[in-house]
């Protein structure tokens, strides 16, 4: 019991921080990209769908705190990042935004592609995810 | 290695994503200051003969983003401006009365892409 006593604690800091992380992943992809492609382009954009995606950050990012040591933990983050990219590309669907705005008896049809720009902000955050994933996981072996 | 790695990516995108934000930022932020002159076309007719209308159509571009490809359809026809920079750009287009079935010239729908690279089609009806 003394054992486990000792043990439990840190396991729940990991199991905090990770959840946190998770945290951290669903506001940026889900919440924070999102509302910066809204302002930026002057589009209303729903997300609010996505919310039920936020226990699967925390999960997510719980699971590879606990298992930092474990090779496991290098997939978990990487998937992290492309749950995250996944849900910014549904969200603003594909990078083709759409709104009608009616006008002196017509409606007003508009249509704006950004997916250049989507896609380097995707490809760019994976990029990042991976080289990051590894660098966790080598620098935790190493310690 | 990967710290070097890592702040590589970081630099990388950060000049690549803002390369690329920069003139969708700029067309929008000079857009939603005038936009109602910002993007300005307008067409004078002219008759011709009994059978032929010479249509002049004009565009007046007031930003510095340029605008490639720019197009414009009217009557199920498209008149083809190409790059578009800060100026004034006509068009004269000869068309057969017959042509207009509905009688009316109508723009229907205008694209180009902002910097090249973000395509925009605005479709009327």
């Amino acid at each position: 019991m003394k054992g486990t006593g000792k043990a439990l604690p840190p396991v729940l800091k990991k199991a905090f921080s990770g959840a946190l992380v998770g945290l951290t992943y669903y506001l940026v992809y889900a919440v924070l990209l999102p509302q910066v492609f809204s302002t930026l382009l002057k589009t209303p954009i729903e997300a609010g769908y996505v919310t039920s995606f936020i226990a699967l950050f925390i999960a997510l990012g719980t699971a590879e705190s606990v298992l930092r040591s474990h090779p496991i933990s290098i997939p978990l983050r990487v998937i992290s990042k492309l749950l995250g990219a996944l849900i910014l590309y549904v969200v603003l669907n594909g990078g083709h935004l759409e709104v009608e705005v009616p006008a002196e008896g017509v409606v007003i049809h508009a249509e704006l592609d950004v997916s250049p720009l989507l896609h380097a902000v995707i490809l760019f955050s994976l990029l990042y995810g991976f080289i990051d994933a590894f660098s966790y996981y080598t620098t935790r072996n190493a310690t | 290695m990967f710290t070097a790695a890592k702040v590589g990516v970081a630099v990388v995108s950060a000049i690549v994503v803002l390369s690329l934000i920069s003139p969708l930022a700029t067309f929008i932020l000079e857009l939603s200051e005038n936009p109602s002159k910002y993007i300005y076309v307008e067409g004078a007719v002219k008759l011709l003969n009994e059978t032929h209308i010479e249509l002049m159509i004009s565009l007046t571009y007031s930003g510095r983003v340029p605008l490639r490809d720019f197009t414009i359809a009217f009557n199920g026809m498209e008149v083809v401006f190409g790059d578009v920079t800060m100026g004034d750009y006509t068009k004269t287009v000869v068309l057969s009365i017959g042509e207009l079935s509905s009688g009316l010239l109508r723009i229907t729908e205008v694209s180009y892409k902002i910097a090249g690279l973000y395509r925009v089609r605005v479709r009327v009806g």
